[in-house]
């Protein structure tokens, strides 16, 4: 029928493969063909496996060039940091990328934080499908907007990295003689683009009309472990075992007297047996969340969606550590909206500690946790791709 | 007349977009249609300008996290290993990126810049296939291949221990595309086809037996800077980079060694430049002009990359190095061993730098040695390395193709 491609250019990790692995999936089930252009195809190749999907490389911005100094201040900023710092640079990218289409012929884009391929598609008139969390889908603002709410730049500085943005943009429009842009937003289209997440997830304040479908959750894993006993609240605990400030944080449940089970990827041995002895139990393998659910009384985690999603769908209290730029903001958004408690990294014990007080004092958080957990709590995966699935075949013109 | 892809997967930088574009040219004007498949396209398009020949973004692997293990590379293998020779699901997915490439392109000939799954994505294929490049994108063909820390001691056994994991994954690999396996990882090479740009002073390895030399390909620029060129002598010309650790202890030293020097820090920031140096240092944020630079420098300090290290020493100019990874310090030991280069203690950045910059000025022994590289190497240019590549592809386009899959 249609033959799709799928467009992954930003990021690392699995989190952007696993998704439009499942999306293809679905799609395929259709009678859809699928091609995929990805940033890291080594990864791609062993997610996929033992299948061998059609893989093609993605062009990719290495550096190079005068980039900011400071923190991404907003989404133009991040894209300043991934080629749009250099026009002619960026020429080359999406050059890339028409290259990719004129020779995989394909009749609809679906990308997963792809701003790049995005712009080649719109200039290549190839619809395209932009899907992801909202801090990977920005909204329809001018300029777009801060994504360090706790401390937000100046205006001008947000239209600064706007206008220097666009200007990129603008270049390569003008290059392969295609309309200009007229903002930075629309590299995104609300109509098309698909949010794979739950609006109470959205770093972004005040967004318009989107389509909200629900995220695609994280798998399985192993179930009963046997909890360490304590006196205070059993929580369950999932950060990246390398993260510094996992130690401290430990120390601040066990001092708010709770007893933890921790799944800690790549933990190493010495933070182990620094808790011998104290309510606190490391887990090597995966822990099923459904079981979580089903024991924890609280979840603490560094913010990823679909922990998130999981855990307040069955209505436990979450606290959250984050660990890089969209979980920062995310997880302050979703404090403000008094969804998870926010842990603080400038005093790691005594912030644990106090934030652990904060969710089980205040009914509030655990209400709307119940809150989330009857709005979508019986959400499934399975929707998620039906709704992408058929939101796609109405853009090829398919639709049953 | 024939289809020529160009691929250029491993590696950073602008040496390998300019030297591949240098074939490129070279080998339109002898009549051939060029594709480049180049693993950056942001700096190759900042480089070309205009597009005189379609652009593939090239299958790469990319470093994993915690990637400072590069630095403890014992030999190319282990370089294989740590860019997707690990699992042979994963080398499987950089094939299938190059096979479909081949399969869209059609190419009669692919020439590998470091380049390594474009050659055995090529015997797969049964597309004929070269390697060009430094000593160290062309190990020799040993069994196991050698290595790349000759001051280390690393034995036989871990060579060979690397060389078998990484010919494993290769060969399972390859087994899933129905190609036949190698014996050795060193048959990824063919000494009969590929070509080393570089001359035998300036190879990574020592004592390569039976290999030819094309000598190097320079990069281009022509940003000059005439207020450092009318300075007293002598007169110190600095390309080095900040993305490597020691950056701003080296312009420290450069400031403190007090001669007059023309530094170019591709990317810094000019704060962090500018806050160190001092009356007698000029920072020139573009690309300079290589031949100028040498033109009126009397030593040259870098971080041992092989373009500067070799345009230094075709212009008779002493080395002063202070190596950024395991590559430009491998060439730098090999440097150092023929008397080509000093280097700088890493240990100690800033005073070594400033009494390395004033004691290679001083010292006539650098200048006589390098004057003899010069003088023996005097007739060499990019375009006479040019034309023996393109030479080469043609006789490897007039041999029967290999087997394929």
């Amino acid at each position: 029928m249609a033959r799709i491609l799928y467009a992954w250019e930003l990021g690392g990790g699995y989190g952007h493969i696993d998704p439009l692995f499942r999306i293809a999936e679905a799609l395929a089930a259709r009678g859809h063909e699928s091609v995929f252009a990805f940033r890291n195809l080594v990864n791609a190749a062993i997610r996929a496996a033992p299948d061998d999907p059609i893989l093609i490389q993605a062009p990719i911005f290495l550096g190079g060039g005068d980039m900011p100094q400071r923190i991404a201040v907003n989404y133009s900023d991040i894209l300043l940091r991934c080629g749009y710092a250099e026009p002619r640079g960026l020429i080359g990218l999406v050059d890339g990328w028409l290259r990719i289409f004129e020779t995989a012929t394909p009749d609809l884009m679906v990308s997963d934080h792809s701003p790049t391929a995005q712009l080649a598609a719109r200039i290549a008139g190839l619809p395209s499908v932009a899907t992801g969390s909202g801090f990977m889908v920005p909204p329809q603002a001018d300029p777009m907007p801060s994504t360090q709410p706790w401390t937000p730049a100046p205006a001008s500085v947000l239209a600064e990295t706007d206008a220097q943005a666009l200007a990129s943009i603008n270049a390569v429009a003008d290059h392969f003689g295609a309309t200009r842009f007229g903002r930075v937003a629309e590299l995104f289209d609300p109509e098309r683009d698909v949010l794979t997440t739950f609006p109470e997830f959205d770093p972004y304040e005040g967004r318009g009309d989107a389509n909200w479908v629900g995220p695609l959750l994280p798998g399985s894993g192993v179930a009963s472990v046997d909890w360490p006993a304590a006196r205070g609240l059993r929580v369950f605990v999932y950060m990246k075992g390398g993260d510094p400030g996992l130690p401290r944080m430990l120390t601040g449940l066990v001092k708010a007297g709770a007893g933890a089970l921790v799944h800690a990827p790549g933990v190493a041995p010495e933070v182990v047996r620094q808790f011998a002895g104290s309510p606190v139990r490391f887990c090597d393998e995966p822990v099923d969340m459904t079981w979580v659910t089903d024991h924890a009384d609280v979840v603490v985690c560094s913010g990823g969606y679909g922990t998130l999603s999981r855990v307040l769908s069955a209505g436990i209290p979450v606290l959250t550590v984050p660990e890089q730029p969209e979980q920062a903001v995310c997880g302050y958004r979703m404090a403000q909206r008094r969804l998870v408690a926010l842990v603080s990294r400038q005093n790691l014990e005594a912030s644990t500690e106090k934030a652990l007080t904060t969710l089980t004092s205040d009914p509030g958080y655990r209400e709307r946790a119940r809150a989330f957990a009857e709005a979508h709590g019986g959400h499934t995966a399975e929707q998620t791709l039906d709704t992408i699935a058929r939101h796609c075949e109405s853009l090829l013109g398919t639709a049953p | 007349m024939a289809k020529i892809l160009l691929a250029w997967e491993m590696g950073g930088g602008y040496g390998h977009i300019d030297t591949v574009h240098q074939i490129g040219a070279g080998l339109r004007a002898a009549g051939h249609d060029i594709v480049y498949a180049l693993k950056d396209l942001s700096r190759a398009s900042v480089r070309a300008g205009g597009r005189e020949a379609p652009v593939f973004a090239a299958p790469t692997a990319l470093p994993t996290s915690g990637s400072d293990g590069a630095a403890r590379s014992l030999s190319y293998a282990d370089v294989l290993q740590r860019s997707g020779y690990r699992d042979p699901r994963g080398l499987g997915g950089l094939l299938r990126g190059w096979l479909w490439l081949f399969d869209a392109v059609a190419p009669d000939l692919v020439v590998c810049d470091h380049a390594p799954t474009a050659q055995l994505a090529s015997r797969i294929a049964g597309v004929r296939c070269m390697a060009e490049g430094t000593g160290f994108c062309i190990p020799p063909p040993a069994d196991p291949l050698p290595t790349i820390q000759p001051w280390a001691q690393v034995t036989a056994a871990d060579l060979g221990r690397i060389d078998r994991e990484v010919l494993d994954a290769v060969n399972a690999a390859v087994a899933r595309f129905g190609g036949a396996p190698l014996d050795r990882l060193a048959d990824l090479f063919d000494p009969q086809a590929d070509i080393l740009c570089t001359f035998p002073e300036l190879d990574h390895y020592e004592g390569r037996a039976d290999a030819e030399y094309a000598g190097a390909i320079s990069s281009g620029s022509d940003v000059t800077d005439p207020p450092w060129a009318d300075s007293p002598r002598p007169r110190v010309f600095a390309y080095l980079s900040p993305q490597y650790k020691g950056f701003e202890d080296a312009v420290a030293g450069l400031a403190r060694a007090g001669l007059p020097t023309l530094l170019h820090a591709g990317g810094a920031a000019a704060d962090a430049v500018r806050s160190r140096a001092g009356p007698s240092l000029r920072l020139s944020p573009q690309p300079v002009d290589m031949d100028w630079a040498m033109g009126h420098a009397d030593l040259v300090v870098c971080n041992g990359g092989h373009g500067t290290a070799s345009d230094a020493l075709r212009a008779g100019l002493p080395l002063l190095i202070l190596p950024g990874h395991l590559e430009q310090a491998l060439l730098t030991y090999r440097l150092a061993q023929q008397g080509l280069a000093a280097v700088v203690d890493h240990r100690n950045v800033a005073p070594s730098m400033a009494r390395g910059v004033r004691g290679l000025a001083a010292d006539a022994g650098y200048r006589e040695r390098a004057q003899g590289f010069a003088a023996q190497y005097g007739d060499h240019t990019s375009a006479v390395a040019t034309a023996a590549i393109v030479d080469r592809c043609q006789a490897v386009l007039a041999r029967p193709v290999a087997g394929g899959a």
